[in-house]
């Protein structure tokens, strides 16, 4: 494949730098809760919120609601699928360094 | 976003909470004093109550030791706590039983064995084993392999009974700082 059909090819969902953060953050542990989530990746809480629904409507992560004593507290996990997709992603980009490195401007298609 | 320290700091997060280091290396630096002052040979008595009751300064210090000891399992949770206020909760792996046990023969060896033979210092070189052991393991930080080879290096010269738990609780005390600065530095960063 070429390089710039990898990279339309890309899964959008998981290449945008705030949810490829959050999704880098997951595939790291078991799980972690909002605030972590929060403070590594810098969002603000509204931001973080829309991202974390994207990607739990694409069920690559699950949302638990629970109480820490009197403290609400919610915690996220990857899902079986979602640890799979930032593997493949992580493959599909490395696929794509290789192909910029072998690409030379001019030359005709495989 | 740095995504390879994200990855990083929260594969070792429960690690780099350096605070909880420090009851450990505080430990071993009482133990040091304890030894210090039983070498010393002088008894500085500081409380002498009416009948058979002393208090000596090397009683004081070896209860504070064992105080220190009971304190790395009972401020493991308040710690923890502290850092989950602060930065949230992430759930990893647990660190393998096994450090915690040679962690803690390590504690038991200076507090009631002689750590040291002639030619080289035992103390020293567990330790070293350890953070090496642990370096290696868990890719932790450089410096845990630096104070590893240091100790390692240093343990022929640190024969001396107080000589080894001193320099063994520097190492550690400065390992629990590194690891605090970089957790607080990734999370100030991301404040930016």
């Amino acid at each position: 494949m070429e390089p710039f059909e990898e990279l339309t090819s890309l899964d959008k969902l998981v290449h945008e730098p705030a949810r490829l953060a959050i999704m880098t953050a997951l595939a790291a542990c078991e799980r972690a809760d909002f605030l972590y989530l929060q403070r590594i990746t810098g969002l603000t809480k509204g931001n973080l919120s829309g991202h974390i629904s994207r990607l739990e409507k694409g069920e690559l992560l699950t949302v638990e609601k629970d109480f820490d004593g009197k403290i609400p507290r919610t915690t996220l996990a990857l899902t079986e699928k979602g640890r799979e997709t930032i593997v493949a992603y992580w493959e599909q980009m490395e696929r794509l360094r290789e192909a910029v490195d072998r690409w030379r401007p001019g030359e005709a298609p495989a | 976003m740095n995504l390879q320290r994200i990855h990083y700091v929260t594969q070792r997060y429960k690690r780099l909470q350096g605070l909880s280091n420090l009851p450990f290396a505080f430990c071993l630096l009482a133990v040091g004093l304890r030894d210090a002052l039983r070498l010393d040979g002088q008894t500085i008595t500081l409380l002498e109550l009416p009948g058979a009751f002393t208090l000596r300064l090397i009683d004081l210090v070896g209860l504070v030791a064992l105080g220190l000891m009971a304190s790395v399992i009972v401020l493991r949770k308040p710690i923890a706590a502290t850092y989950q206020n602060r930065y949230g909760y992430v759930e990893s792996k647990p660190l393998p039983a096994w450090a915690w046990f040679l962690a803690f023969a390590l504690l038991y060896g200076a507090l009631f064995g002689e750590a040291s033979v002639p030619s080289v210092s035992l103390f020293a070189l567990t330790m070293s084993l350890l953070l090496g052991v642990l370096w290696q393991t868990h890719h932790l930080q450089i410096h845990y392999a630096a104070m590893a080879v240091l100790l390692a290096v240093l343990s022929p010269l640190l024969t001396h009974p107080v000589a080894a738990p001193v320099v063994s609780g520097g190492v550690v005390l400065v390992a629990g700082i590194f690891d605090h600065l970089l957790l607080v530095n990734t999370f100030t960063q991301g404040d930016d």
